[in-house]
């Protein structure tokens, strides 16, 4: 699905933050060196060259190069970049994604540029033994 | 005065009153809104959330006549308005001396207000609504520019709801988040201790409170009618009368802002409005593209708080991003500056969930690449 998205100007509270390549092994060994309580407030997803964390605002890390998610009213099955929406209705849009992917459970974190939709219902709670082996697996 | 130097002035009371406050800064903003609009502000919140802390420190910078009062159901009238003249009694003439009460105030702050008598709220009903203290034989033009009253709840009553509409101002505060928490004990423990600062803010607030009175609003009217629109269109109904008072607010948000002339920008008022916590809640969410536009330099967490937009987002990040980067703890103050460090990544946080590499503004460009270079150096400490 080739879409366009454009700026908003009503901002989303940040659920999520997401990484890939370089950055995503950033942030994955920037938060190697996070407390516990912060891990404890997080849950994440790893895959190849993916990392996406799930958590409140403040508990969110930041490295240069990561976008953030929330989530919209009006498409509360998807975690949308924060600061961008889709050029068509963002209802429209989450029905139009789970009918081309009915086998992707919710929420969908909906990735731009790289334009990949990731299902994050499998998201784990963030442990160092999970993170350190996510960063010594296959870069 | 200038209406830009009357803006300036009141802009720094503001922020001289928020020195030590942790996230109160949209009450004491809404205190201000509301003594240049000539309107009254309720506060709804649990015991201990700082409420009559946030309100006295701006009645003290902005100077004149300060009251507070915590009512409760056995207060009696004179405990407020004053006590009768007994030496006029004796002569059959029922006088109040209202020397240091109310009805000589500036500012009025009455904490509990909901549980005050039958015969306080309707003294009071006529101070709020005409400006004019009754009682007995005295009757007394009021120089009351606000009264800001509180309560733990909003009442049931349908007397006393009829009382709280005349509060048109409404702000509900929660106890501080887990996120604020040092904060808060930081600025709890250093907090100053009030100065005498005379009376210049009120002469600022004179010169705001008439440039608001004789604005123009023909051009935001149909804007506003569209919002009020909106929000019947989700079952939020607002009173004729707050309607059409609502206009001043935005009115008097444009002068706080410096602009003689109200636009887009000045809309967010709206939102405080709503009587109810989960109307404003709701509000917002329905106003969220209404209010994009929403921006106030002198108000600037108010104005935040109530329209979600990235501008008066922006603004907000650039200054409290100043003024978190340059107060790093020396690197042998290994919590202290894990603290300012954490703070220090929040702010990247925030620019970076509320801009794209397009519309990041240029002050805000410049603030991001000294984080970037400043965590940097942090990281290899």
């Amino acid at each position: 699905m080739t879409l366009e998205f454009v700026p908003r100007g009503d901002v989303l509270e940040p659920a999520a933050v997401v990484a890939t390549d370089a950055v995503a092994r950033a942030l994955g060994a920037h938060l190697m060196q996070s407390t516990d309580e912060r891990l404890t407030r997080l849950a994440g997803v790893g895959g190849d060259g993916l990392l996406i964390l799930l958590g409140p605002r403040e508990a969110l890390p930041w490295v240069d190069g990561v976008r953030y998610l929330g989530v919209d009213p009006a498409a509360p099955r998807l975690l949308l970049p924060t600061a961008q929406r889709p050029a068509i209705a963002v209802d429209v849009f989450e029905r139009a994604l789970f009918s081309r992917m009915p086998s992707l459970l919710p929420k969908l974190a909906v990735l731009i540029p790289a334009r990949r939709v990731v299902s994050v219902a499998d998201a784990l709670p963030v442990q160092r033994e999970r993170l350190q082996a996510w960063l010594e697996g296959p870069s | 005065m200038s209406l830009q130097a009357a803006s300036d002035q009141v802009r720094q009371a503001i922020a001289d009153a928020c020195q030590g406050l942790a996230q109160r800064e949209a009450l004491v903003e809404l205190v201000v809104l509301c003594a240049v609009t000539r309107e009254h502000l309720l506060v709804v919140g649990p015991p201990g959330t700082a409420k009559s802390v946030a309100v006295r420190r701006i009645a003290h910078r902005l100077g004149g006549k300060y009251f507070e009062y915590l009512v409760g159901r056995f207060t009696e009238p004179s405990e407020i308005f004053g006590p009768v003249d007994l030496r006029k009694l004796k002569e059959g003439v029922v006088e109040t001396q209202t020397d240091g009460m109310l009805p000589e105030a500036d500012v009025a702050f009455l904490d509990e207000v909901f549980l005050g008598s039958t015969a306080i709220l309707n003294t009071l009903l006529g101070i709020l609504n005409e400006r004019t203290f009754r009682r007995g034989h005295t009757q007394l033009r009021c120089p009351l520019r606000v009264c800001v009253g509180a309560s733990n709840r909003l009442p049931e009553d349908e007397q006393l709801a009829a009382f709280a509409d005349r509060f048109l101002a409404r702000i509900f505060v929660d106890p501080i988040a887990d996120s604020g928490l040092e904060e808060l004990l930081a600025s709890g423990w250093s907090l100053p201790h009030a100065q005498d600062f005379g009376s210049e803010a009120l002469a600022a607030l004179d010169v705001l409170t008439q440039t608001a009175r004789s604005m123009d609003l023909t051009a935001v009217r149909p804007a506003l009618a569209h919002g009020v629109r909106l929000l019947r269109a989700a079952g939020i109904e607002l009173s004729d009368r707050r309607i059409v008072r609502v206009q001043g607010l935005v009115a008097g948000a444009a002068a706080l802002a410096g602009r003689a002339i109200p636009g887009e920008a000045d809309l967010w008022p709206l939102v405080f409005a709503l009587p109810t916590q989960q109307a404003q809640h709701q509000g917002r969410d329905i106003l969220r593209s209404f209010l994009q536009a929403s921006h106030n330099d002198t108000l600037l967490a108010a104005s935040t708080e109530s329209s979600l937009g990235a501008r008066a987002r922006g603004a907000r990040i650039l200054r409290e991003g100043l003024s978190v980067i340059d107060a790093a703890p020396a690197a042998d103050q290994a919590a202290e500056h894990e603290a300012w460090r954490l703070r220090v990544e929040g702010i990247a946080r925030d620019i970076d969930a509320t801009f794209t590499g397009e519309t990041l503004p240029p002050e805000l460009s410049a603030l991001r690449a000294r984080i970037v270079d400043v965590l940097g150096a942090a990281a290899q400490v």
